[in-house]
């Protein structure tokens, strides 16, 4: 089922709106450049798809976030299978092979998976706890405790880059 | 919000982050097609026998639900069990509570959150209108919500308060902010009208950890009510029926939390209720994967007080 034609205009909006933070929350699940571009893409084709069950329109932001968070767990699970040693003995990411210029992105590439959707979503999407939550499928709770964990992690590792 | 994710969110502002061409392009290619309505997934996956069965499985169990909602007036619906992930929503007739009743200092708070959202750029805040503050004491939450929100938890021997994650406030990841034993989350729109308030608190009971969150609804609010749980992998949902102490009736979900290396060895379990004023969440999480009737028992000893 396609876009009711009224809507395609907002929809392609906020499509090129989110480019940005959709690759990024894609990139961070997946690490890899390419299966980010792919989960994206997939994300948009269901969200066109879709689009008839989205209640809230003005939620179509978040909406995308979570279709793009899911798609790139399947790729990864998908990929899970078969991915090779070598890519495998290059994680996870050694922040200290980029210390001392450490940036917030290499900092975040240490956390666990988990952690890296709630900081990407956190504070490069500004999003609360909350609305993180229903993105990625856990509870307020359950995603505070992961921020909290990694803003522990990502002390550490910007004071040693500081210091580096 | 403190000084340390001050500083993240700045540094996330500031770092460059340049898309590839490839995805640039591709892009440009599905919104035209977005906008000539030509669109189409790019082949349908097909689900395993086992997912099917999963599947044929939860619809059963939604059917069951369906038919105890009148009663129980919280449902769980949307049960979706599979390989790759797991989840379900919670949805039931929840109050919708007059604005007014609400207190000034949750207006101003949406004023705050107005004003802020009118002065940020919304490509670069795709959800501006989030407000958050910690609170010493569940009457503190109270009082800065405007009413009482029933509590029986805060007079129980049989817990001790922790913070509003429900982490052992002495924890030593924890900073002063994360300490503190509520929290209260609001959400507002370009209006100046609240949406949704959430009032989160934490409580251990030996080994169970205990969080309790309050969700309510203010008139006019646009955000689809309801709560849920989503997990990834296939996991194993029970639920029961029962009513509270004082003949609430609520909807418990234990979890079999999936076997693979994305969570922690833990076991959890959900209840969910209505009260006066909106709808309660009661999540337990105890070690082990073992421990789920421990879980539930924790939870029904709790539901009992309500």
């Amino acid at each position: 089922m396609a876009i009711p034609e009224q809507e395609r205009d907002r929809f392609c909006r906020v499509l090129h709106e989110q480019r940005t933070s959709l690759y990024r929350l894609a990139l961070s699940i997946t690490r890899d450049p390419a299966d980010a571009q792919e989960a994206v893409a997939e994300a948009v084709c269901r969200a066109c798809e879709r689009f008839h069950q989205l209640r809230e329109r003005d939620k179509l932001p978040q909406w995308l976030l979570r279709i793009t968070a899911n798609e790139s767990r399947r790729l990864c699970k998908k990929r899970g299978r078969t991915v090779p040693l070598e890519t495998l003995a290059a994680e996870p990411a050694d922040p200290a092979q980029a210390l001392p210029d450490l940036s917030l992105w290499q900092a975040v590439q240490s956390l666990p998976r988990d952690q890296r959707e709630a900081v990407v979503l956190f504070y490069y999407e500004d999003l609360p706890a909350e609305e993180i939550a229903r993105i990625v499928g856990a509870s307020p709770g359950a995603v505070r405790v992961r921020l909290s964990r990694a803003r522990a992690k990502l002390r550490e590792l910007l004071k040693e880059g500081e210091h580096g | 919000m403190d000084e340390l994710d001050q500083a993240l969110r700045a540094m996330a502002k500031c770092e460059a982050f340049s898309l590839p061409p490839a995805y640039e392009t591709a892009m440009d290619g599905l919104e035209e097609q977005a906008r000539r309505g030509t669109l189409a997934r790019r082949g349908k996956r097909r689900l395993g026998r086992r997912m099917l069965l999963l599947a044929a499985a939860a619809a059963v169990l939604l059917a069951a639900t369906a038919v105890s909602m009148d009663f129980w007036n919280v449902r769980v619906e949307d049960v979706l069990v599979g390989q790759e992930g797991s989840s379900y929503r919670v949805n039931g007739e929840i109050p919708v509570i007059p604005i007014e009743r609400f207190s000034d200092a949750v207006t101003s708070a949406v004023a705050e959150v107005s004003q802020k959202m009118a002065e940020q750029d919304p490509i670069l805040n795709s959800s501006p209108g989030y407000w958050f503050r910690t609170f010493d004491s569940w009457t503190d939450c109270e009082e800065f919500v405007g009413f009482p929100l029933d509590n029986p938890l805060e007079l129980t021997g049989l817990l001790e308060t922790a913070n509003y994650s429900a982490i052992a406030q002495n924890a030593e990841s924890l900073d002063e902010e994360s300490r503190r034993h509520c929290a209260v989350a609001l959400r507002g729109n370009t209006e100046g009208e609240l949406q949704h308030l959430t009032v989160d608190t934490g409580y251990l009971m030996g080994e169970i950890r205990i969080q309790m969150t309050v969700s309510l609804y203010p008139e006019g609010s646009g955000m689809e009510p309801g709560t849920g749980a989503s997990w990834n992998g296939e996991a194993g949902f029970e639920v029961t029926s029962s009513v509270t102490g004082g003949g609430i009736p609520y909807t418990l979900v234990a979890t079999e939390t999936p076997k693979n290396d994305y969570y922690n060895d833990f076991s959890s379990a959900d209840a969910y209720f209505i009260l006066e004023n909106g709808l309660y969440t009661l999540h337990a999480v105890s070690p082990g994967r073992n421990s789920g009737a421990d879980v539930k028992a924790a939870l029904e000893e709790l539901l009992a007080l309500f």
